[in-house]
């Protein structure tokens, strides 16, 4: 039969596009770089080294608030009335998993703020002095400051799962592992992205840190690529809608995505580097930076694939 | 709440006529480019000859269990107190969550509101003045009725109980309050 | 309302050549400033003319934007519905590239070069042509014609006062067939009661997507409260076809054998209604030997429907008699024969005596009939405004050439004889063409002979409210104000019983628009002609109509729709009763409470005729039915059939938007086989082409359709500039299909051959 109904640009499943994938990628990002710097700190202090001026815990705090705040930008810019933005600070809803993250942020983005300023505070005082009684404050809470990141930074790695897995019917999205592998990967591209920011402007020869951080990849790569699989068996056990979703790994560009991006660059390109690197590239600057930005790059074709394939199939 | 607004779509009646989709528009003044209902003729199915059609209303079901309200951060998707689920313009900030959550795929964003619209079951226009929703009253073979299920003498009580149905996409759990009653196959005699 | 040039072209300072920059046609509403929508009332009762089964709608200007159009509740049988095209009336209205004022051609015909003119201009440019014409050639040199209903009657009324005989409405294009048929063998047209039959046969009537409302809604009625079981003859799966109980995928064109068979299982297996024959039928003995070889088993080596099937056909629809009918159709252009297989298709009726009884055909209760049988002044009546001393017409009409056609010439005429009058000189040369709300390029057949007609004419005038595909090579157009500006006279729609209905103003007329009443009354004035039309406004004339009865007036202008009396067919005998109950003087029943005996028919022999003098004698070896091999299309091509589609109307609404958006294009249906040979997939451009035309479209492949056949919706694919939002969409059917005259009905022919190509 003809269609006689009319145009039907408007029921296109793909409602959220890139830039909420890179939204995504980047409160994912923020998030893992403040997980990751802040388990590092803990970590040394644990074993009583120092951990003041160390690259990583430098870079987390640039990245931490530069990338919570691109994302959001991105976000309001998306929205439909960005100019009433603020509508969706002073309605709640809680049922609304984006409520809980609108709150979950409007926390977390000042506290990364403050821990930036406290990892730079020499520089920032020497500029503004009038800020001092203010960072002493904070610096008699930092134990506690820290902690509270590190839990809301699991919150916000966590909720940019839960944001999409609570779309009922795109069976794709529709799953608990979604905010394990977003969690995961968060905390790959947190590691990755500390890692070139302090490689690129921080490092000069206490590197030895960033092999820490290198180490904490392996095993998030591992349940990153545990999440996959779990996701795509499990939709294979989910009913006929959802079974057919998994032919978002077997056909289409989302699936040379999938597989080039997330599988290849983000997974296949760390693991084989450091299985088969030679031990002096190592250390090296620019094998740093070439496998951190697979990483990042495989974590960012994640988002992109989980956002896309993941409404264009629908149950 | 003691109404319980519901529409029973009779694939039977239907002719696939698209009436309705114009009368919504005209009634609801809704853009051009956008629509709150259309009434899809799918197929053919079947073998030669023996085929048929499908006559698929897609329109907000009025969800009991809404996905769109859920998902909502501000609570401008809401449910009125007669049940029925709007868009509250002054509270949306258009983030289009429900938009992506409605698994019926039936809110869109009118480009003059820049919020987002579906069926409201006539709420503000044709319900507000008494008559009956735009779509059913126009619709040329009385395939819709509308009307409170709470009440066990209204007409769509009487369908719902005497006739088979279905609703879309039950398992999702959405409690979807479009009946349809399904086509015949061969005939649609009663 | 009034109007202003767009301010933005002003203010930009390029005028009248910013519409051409701009890419606006002049005289489009596009190319002035609009205001608000003025409604006349909260709600108005008003007509329907988004097509031609005029519904009575009620209608309703919401916030000054846009209107709400439903149906009129006081018409029962309507059900307060409309369909898509109706409840897209004011997008029709308000559409921008709605013609606003008068056009002057200043290019070539069909060039698309517009001036924009008054009124007055206008009148005088034709008044001045038509007269020429007239002095030269005589008055019968302009042929005038309109699509039938509305103010088609004021057109043709100024035909008359020119003194031409040439008036031509659309119906040797849609539903004559049917018409002729029916007067040769019952001496007048026949409707049929669908919402109470028990058993309907369809012949490709397809009533689900070519709405009629209320027998769209009885059809429906009767399927689902009644436990009417549906038959369908359909060479594609329609919406019909898949509503119905069977659906026999029947070659085109092959009906009528299908018909003839039906008879012949009814006569051979006694299953007639005898005593009906008996008192009603002549010509029956005749008409049995006719049948006697149109057996089902061949009638199954012509059409396809297998034998049996017509066997068990035959036997339900007599089990199911007289609540049963075989329905006639609406649009008679399947085969050159469609005399015959009309006729046939009655022949069928008339055995199982199905006339005038629930669920059959009946004639219509006109006040007239009404009162004769209450025997008293019941209902009110309409009167006709008649002119004395019309001037007197000589000339013989153009299709007068064949006493064949004679039926014809008091119904409608043979609209496409303007072309063979015009390109071959018979009987003599039409050199003007007045056409109001008609579209002969879009609508008749072979486009290329239609352009042309028009090419050699001498004057082309045309009052549509677009520059439709034929305007667009008219001389001058003449906007005409839309339906919703218009106030009419008040119609007969009587049925069952007597009813009556009016068309009245919506909104208040946008742009410099006039109803074509009174475009035709200024344009006769500037002939000197004013003396013939001596009506200053619609009240006039409705005053007239209603015999200045005031309660009669107020009672159609207040409900827009009025019905009176009680519905009455004459052999139901329930009805009868209620009737007389009502109208204490009423004629007495018959022995068997029924009107029986008082059932005429306007035939030389009062009967129903199954064989025909008249008919042999206008046509002879026609007078009795029987069953002629056509030729629709060569042994290598695909039979191309159309149809209509819900969401557009023949060849008229393609360019409104709201229903431009519905489906801006059609597709060319083909069933699997046929497209695997050609590896055409769904979506795949093609190319249909014979010896008349070439057409390019999208492949739809389906399995709903013979594989032996292409169809198509009708009315895409115009070929003029001027409405660009649809210019060159689809197929346009009309340059597809040959210029053929049928036998005795005079039809258009809508079947032929096709060949199909991947792009
Ligand atoms: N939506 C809509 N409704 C309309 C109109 C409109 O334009 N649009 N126009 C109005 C007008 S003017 C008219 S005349 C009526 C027309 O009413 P119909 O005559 O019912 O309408 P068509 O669609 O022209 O019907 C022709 C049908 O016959 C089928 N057919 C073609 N050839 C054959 C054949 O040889 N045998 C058989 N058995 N079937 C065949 C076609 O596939 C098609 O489905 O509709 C009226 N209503
Ligand atoms: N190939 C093919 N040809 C067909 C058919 C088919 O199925 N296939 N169907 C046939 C049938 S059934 C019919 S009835 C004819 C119909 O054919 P036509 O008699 O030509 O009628 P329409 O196409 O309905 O409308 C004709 C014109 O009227 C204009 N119009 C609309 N409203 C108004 C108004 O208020 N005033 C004025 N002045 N103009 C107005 C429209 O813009 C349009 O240009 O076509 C026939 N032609
Ligand atoms: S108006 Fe009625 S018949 Fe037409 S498409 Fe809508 S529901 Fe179906
Ligand atoms: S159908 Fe969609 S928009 Fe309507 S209530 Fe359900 S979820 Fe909400
Ligand atoms: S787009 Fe508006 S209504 Fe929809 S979820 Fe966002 S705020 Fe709520
Ligand atoms: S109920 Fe009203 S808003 Fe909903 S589809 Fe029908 S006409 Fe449109
Ligand atoms: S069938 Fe539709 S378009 Fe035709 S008159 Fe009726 S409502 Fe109007
Ligand atoms: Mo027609």
């Amino acid at each position: 039969m003809n269609n006689i109904w009319g145009p039907m640009d408007q029921y296109d499943p793909v409602v959220w596009n890139w830039i909420i994938a890179v939204y995504l990628f980047m409160a994912g990002l923020s998030a893992g770089s403040m997980l990751v710097a802040i388990g590092l700190r803990w970590f040394k202090q644990s074993r009583g080294l120092p951990v003041e001026g160390l690259p990583v815990i430098k870079a987390s705090a640039i990245i931490g608030p530069a990338a919570i705040c691109a994302g959001m930008a991105l976000l309001v810019l998306d929205l439909t009335k960005p100019f009433q933005f603020y509508l969706i600070l002073i309605n709640y809803n809680f049922t609304s998993v984006m409520a809980w993250g609108v709150l979950a942020l409007l926390v977390y983005i000042p506290l990364v703020f403050v821990y930036s300023a406290l990892v730079f505070e020499k520089p920032l005082l020497q500029r503004f002095p009038a800020l001092t009684g203010l960072a002493k404050l904070c610096r008699a809470v930092e134990p506690l400051l820290l902690k509270l990141i590190f839990a809301l930074s699991i919150a916000v790695g966590v909720y940019t799962g839960f944001l999409l897995s609570a779309m009922i019917s795109y069976p794709i999205l529709n799953t608990a592992v979604l905010p394990a592998l977003f969690l995961a990967s968060a905390l790959s591209v947190g590691s990755a992205g500390n890692i070139l920011v302090a490689t690129l402007f921080f490092s000069k020869k206490e590197s030895d840190c960033i092999e820490h951080v290198h180490r904490i990849e392996y095993p998030v790569a591992f349940n990153e690529a545990l999440c996959l699989v779990l996701l795509f068996v499990g939709l294979n056990f989910s009913g006929p809608a959802a079974q057919a979703a998994t032919a978002a790994i077997s056909h289409g560009v989302w699936a040379q995505v999938f597989w080039i991006g997330v599988v290849g660059l983000g997974l296949a390109v760390p693991l084989l580097a450091s299985l088969f690197a030679p031990h002096h590239w190592r250390h090296t600057k620019p094998y740093l930076i070439a496998v951190s930005s697979c990483t990042i790059l495989g974590v960012l074709s994640l988002r992109h694939f989980v956002v896309y394939a993941g409404q264009m199939y629908i149950s | 709440m003691n109404k319980r607004y519901v529409m029973v779509h009779d694939e039977n009646k239907c002719i696939g006529c698209q009436a309705c989709n114009v009368a919504c528009r005209s009634e609801n003044g809704i853009p051009d480019e956008v629509t709150r209902l259309q009434v899809r003729i799918e197929g053919p199915f079947g073998q030669f000859p023996n085929l048929h059609y499908k006559y698929h209303r897609v329109s907000c079901q009025q969800c009991e269990n809404a996905p769109c309200v859920k998902v909502c951060p501000t609570g401008a998707a809401a449910v009125g107190d007669d049940g029925i689920i709007s868009v509250d313009k002054e509270k949306c900030v258009g983030c289009l969550y429900c938009v992506a959550a409605c698994p019926y795929k039936v809110r869109f964003i009118n480009p003059e509101t820049r919020v987002p619209d579906k069926c409201d079951f006539c709420k503000s226009t044709r319900l507000a003045r008494g008559e009956q929703p735009a779509c059913v009253s126009v619709c040329p073979t009385k395939a819709l009725t509308f009307g409170d299920a709470n009440d066990p003498n209204s007409e769509v009580n009487h369908l719902l109980n005497t006739k088979l149905n279905y609703q879309d996409k039950l398992h999702l759990g959405t409690e979807p309050r479009i009946y349809r009653i399904p086509g015949n196959k061969g005939g649609i005699k009663a | 309302m009034t109007l202003n040039r767009r301010t933005f072209l002003k203010g930009a300072g390029v005028g009248t050549a910013g519409c051409a920059l701009s890419g606006i046609l002049p005289g489009t509403l596009a190319a002035y400033e609009t205001q608000p929508l003025n409604g006349l009332g909260s709600f108005t009762h008003s007509v329907c003319e988004m097509c031609s089964t005029r519904c009575p709608i009620t209608a309703r200007v919401v916030d000054g934007k846009n209107l709400s159009i439903l149906g009129n509740r006081n018409a029962k049988s309507f059900g307060g519905a409309v369909c898509a095209r109706g409840g897209a009336g004011h997008s029709q209205l308000y559409d921008p590239q709605r013609l606003v004022k008068p056009l002057k051609r200043v290019g070539e015909r069909g060039e698309g070069k517009w001036q924009e003119i008054e009124w007055d201009e206008a009148y005088q440019y034709i008044a001045t042509k038509m007269q020429a014409i007239k002095e030269q050639h005589g008055p019968e040199s302009v042929a005038f014609s309109s699509k039938s209903g509305s103010l088609a009657n004021h057109l043709f009324h100024l035909a008359k006062s020119f003194g031409s005989p040439n008036t031509f409405t659309h119906a040797t294009t849609c539903p004559v067939a049917y018409k002729v048929a029916a007067k040769a063998m019952f001496g007048g047209s026949l409707k049929r009661d669908l919402s109470n039959s028990k058993y309907v046969i369809n012949f490709g009537h397809n009533l689900y997507e070519g709405i009629n409302m209320s027998e769209t809604r009885g059809l429906m009625k009767a399927q689902t409260e009644g436990g009417c079981k549906l038959v369908v003859f359909e060479p594609r799966f329609s919406i019909v076809a898949d509503k119905a109980d069977e659906w026999h995928a029947i070659k085109p064109g092959t009906d009528v054998t299908v018909a003839l068979s039906l008879c012949h299982v009814l006569i051979n297996d006694g299953l007639y209604d005898k005593a009906f024959v008996e008192r009603y039928v002549s010509g029956f003995e005749e008409f049995a030997a006719q049948v006697a070889s149109y057996t089902p088993e061949w009638a199954e080596t012509i059409s396809d429907v297998s034998a049996k099937d017509i066997r068990r056909i035959a036997h339900e629809l007599a089990a199911a008699a007289p609540h049963a009918l075989v329905d006639f159709g609406h649009r008679t252009t399947f085969t050159t024969e469609e005399f015959d297989m009309r006729r046939a298709i009655y022949a069928v009726n008339i055995l199982i005596g199905n006339l005038e009884c629930k669920g059959g055909l009946y004639m219509a209760k006109k006040a007239k009939t009404y009162n004769k049988f209450a025997g008293e002044h019941a209902t009110p009546s309409l009167a006709k405004a008649s002119v004395k001393s019309m001037p007197e017409i000589q000339a013989q009409r153009i299709d007068a050439v064949d006493k064949q056609f004679s039926m014809l010439w008091s119904a409608g005429g043979i609209y496409q004889s303007i072309l063979d009058a015009t390109l071959e000189s018979k009987p003599y040369p039409i050199r003007g063409w007045v056409i109001s709300r008609s579209n002969p390029m879009q609508t008749m057949t072979d486009r290329a002979k239609v352009v042309e007609a028009m090419q050699r004419m001498e004057l082309v005038v045309c009052c549509d409210i677009y520059v439709s595909e034929t305007a667009a090579y008219a001389d001058i157009i003449l906007p005409e104000s839309t339906y919703l500006e218009r106030d009419e006279e008040f119609v007969d729609k009587s049925g069952k019983q007597p009813a009556y209905y009016v068309r009245q103003k919506v909104v208040e007329t946008i742009g410099d628009t006039k109803p074509s009443w009174l475009i035709w009354k200024e344009l006769a004035q500037a002939m000197d002609l004013g003396q013939y039309f001596p009506w200053d406004s619609i009240e006039t004339l409705r005053m007239l109509q209603t015999k200045n009865d005031p309660q009669m007036y107020k009672a159609i202008i207040n409900d827009g729709y009025v019905s009176y009396g009680t519905p009455l067919l004459l052999r139901d005998t329930k009805a009868v009763a209620k009737f007389r109950a009502r109208h204490p003087q009423a004629l007495a029943a018959d022995a068997d409470g029924s009107y029986a005996s008082q059932i005429k028919f306007k035939t030389p022999s009062g009967k129903i005729e199954l064989y025909s003098d008249k008919v042999e004698q206008m046509a002879p070896g026609r007078g009795m039915i029987q069953y002629r091999e056509v030729t629709l299309k060569k042994a290598d091509e695909l039979f191309f059939i159309q149809g209509k589609v819900a969401v557009h109307t023949n060849g008229a609404s393609h360019a409104v938007p709201m229903l431009h958006r519905l489906m801006p294009e059609n597709s060319v249906w083909i069933h699997p086989l046929t497209a695997g040979l050609l590896n055409i997939k769904s979506g795949d451009r093609i190319r249909l082409y014979n010896d008349t035309g070439l057409e390019e479209s999208v492949a739809q492949v389906t399995p709903g359709i013979r594989p032996d056949t292409v169809f198509t919706y009708m009315g895409f694919g115009s070929k003029n500039k001027e409405m660009a939002k649809f210019h060159g969409k689809g197929v346009h059917c009309g340059n597809l299909l040959p210029h053929v005259t049928s036998p005795v009905v005079g039809m258009n022919l809508h079947t032929t051959g096709v060949k199909l190509l991947k792009l």
